[in-house]
């Protein structure tokens, strides 16, 4: 990797990337406000299965978009956001994905002024695809020249910080505990990317019935600091 | 199975092909509600699931027909040690359609390996409400197994009938790989309802209002609903660790939707199921 791919995986992966994940904390709200999560140990847990649900799903999408980008096949980049929203079946979730995707659609145009990314922001803005998170996330890695592991590094990464920064806000937490939290999931980070990087969206799966419900609850709860 | 209206307006199973070891029971009018709903049991002759075992059922209600289908008992899946069970399910719905499909639950075993994979193609003006129920294992055998079996997979999808696509889940749960237990995924609840609505949207959003979304631990219960993509209907979780708590809530969930659509509740369930 260069510097200069080092330096652009730091500011994809950064989350104070201009996309609005400070907007959501996947159903880490709820979570807390219930009591299912109430101190370090419990936050980890549940960051850790929000991990293993993104990885076979979002961070399979991601990969499968940053092939076909690479391969210029644009019809599979619209199969693989429909197939990847039609698997969203929690109402906020699909919400975050839209809103998150398209944002870094937009700015992923005004950083690399590219035909594939312009045609990808107006099909979004057009409603004609959905335009979730982790397509354009495989769009803009595979167009920025970082290779799938940068990606799903980033895409786990981002999970983790959209609910660790929620979690500063929810918990009396500290910096140090969710510091602690990324250093003890990365090598979890490595075991999911072995599991999944062969795998197509077809093969998409996922097993988090609390959390489900947990984002059901968010949707009238009276909780409502975060979008999800 | 194929079920139709007859002249007289009464809903009819009208094709009949089962191969053994699936029997289906002679459709009886016994809900007092809707005295021409045929309801329909569902048995297997052949005892639980065995690997290499593979069920198939294909469900179609033309225009305006309805029914309720369950099955006799729970579905168990055997300990398995070299192949795997399989159940695959299609419902058609046709325009006006309505179909309560509320079986008894599936109880996996210690090293049972088993694979659902159920297909709705549904008409936009249809009603489906489908709801299966899965233990985490025989809780009374040998001090309780709880997420003692190798892989469940558990996939469902709908389409329209001119072949859009509504959504897609698939549930893999293997214990081996990462504990169901975990916080986010079962936590400390053992039962898992997981109940589809499809129907209108006008219908689907009168039913949303009228659940309310709960973690409910005095009653040890927890219910959750929320909108599918493509306005085509309801995901509604029910989880417990009392299979007479969350039968009795899915039956009520059921009910509110069968009040939207046909203007009735479902009857009190038999004293003996």
């Amino acid at each position: 990797m260069t510097l200069q791919q080092i330096v652009r995986l730091l500011q994809y992966a950064d989350s104070a990337l201009p996309v609005g994940a400070f907007a959501f904390s996947c159903s880490l709200e709820t979570a807390v406000e219930q009591g299912v999560v109430y101190d370090a140990a419990t936050l980890r847990e549940f960051v850790e299965t929000l991990l293993r649900q993104s990885a076979s799903t979002d961070g399979i999408a991601a990969l499968a978009a940053r092939r076909a980008t690479l391969a210029d096949d644009y019809d599979a980049l619209l199969t693989i956001d429909a197939r990847l929203i039609r698997c969203k079946l929690n109402d906020e979730a699909r919400q975050m994905n839209r809103r998150m995707g398209r944002k870094l659609a937009e700015l992923g145009v005004q950083i690399a002024d590219d035909p594939l990314l312009v045609r990808w922001r107006d099909d979004i803005v057009a409603n004609r695809t959905a335009g979730t998170y982790p397509t354009t996330q495989g769009i803009i890695f595979a167009l920025g020249g970082l290779d799938a592991q940068a990606l799903f590094a980033a895409q786990q990464y981002g999970v983790m910080m959209t609910t660790l920064n929620a979690a500063l806000r929810c918990l009396r937490l500290t910096h140090y505990h969710t510091q602690r939290i990324i250093a003890q999931l990365a090598p979890l980070i490595e075991e999911l990317y072995d599991q999944v990087r062969e795998l197509d969206t077809d093969d998409m799966y996922t097993f988090a019935p609390v959390i489900d419900l947990l984002a059901a609850l968010h949707e009238r709860g009276t909780a409502r600091m975060f979008m999800n | 199975m194929l079920f139709e209206l007859d002249s007289e307006g009464r809903s009819v199973l009208r094709k009949l092909e089962r191969q053994t070891p699936i029997i289906v029971q002679q459709e009886l009018y016994f809900d007092e509600a809707m005295p021409t709903m045929p309801c329909v049991y569902l048995l297997s002759s052949g005892g639980p699931n065995v690997d290499g075992d593979r069920y198939e059922h294909h469900i179609t209600l033309r225009c305006n027909a309805f029914a309720h289908i369950s099955t006799g008992a729970a579905t168990k899946l055997a300990e398995m040690h070299s192949d795997y069970s399989s159940l695959v399910q299609t419902f058609e719905l046709e325009s006006g359609a309505y179909l309560e499909y509320l079986p008894e639950p599936t109880i996996p075993c210690r090293h049972t390996r088993y694979i659902a994979a159920t297909q709705m193609v549904i008409d936009p003006s249809a009603t489906l409400f489908f709801a299966e129920i899965y233990l985490s294992g025989r809780r009374y055998k040998r001090g309780g197994e709880h997420w003692v079996f190798d892989l469940l997979s558990i996939a469902t999808s709908a389409s329209r009938p001119d072949g859009e696509r509504l959504f897609d889940e698939r549930m893999v749960i293997e214990p081996s790989r990462h504990s169901p237990d975990s916080l986010g995924a079962m936590g400390h609840w053992s039962i898992l309802g997981n109940c589809f609505l499809l129907a209108p949207e006008q219908t689907s959003e009168a039913v949303y209002s009228q659940i309310t979304s709960k973690l409910d631990h005095p009653n040890m219960l927890a219910i959750g609903a929320t909108r599918l993509p493509s306005h085509c209907g309801l995901l509604i979780r029910v989880l417990g660790n009392d299979t007479a708590t969350v039968k009795r809530a899915i039956r009520d969930l059921c009910s509110v939707v069968r009040r939207e659509v046909k203007g009735c509740a479902l009857p009190d369930e038999f004293p003996w199921r």
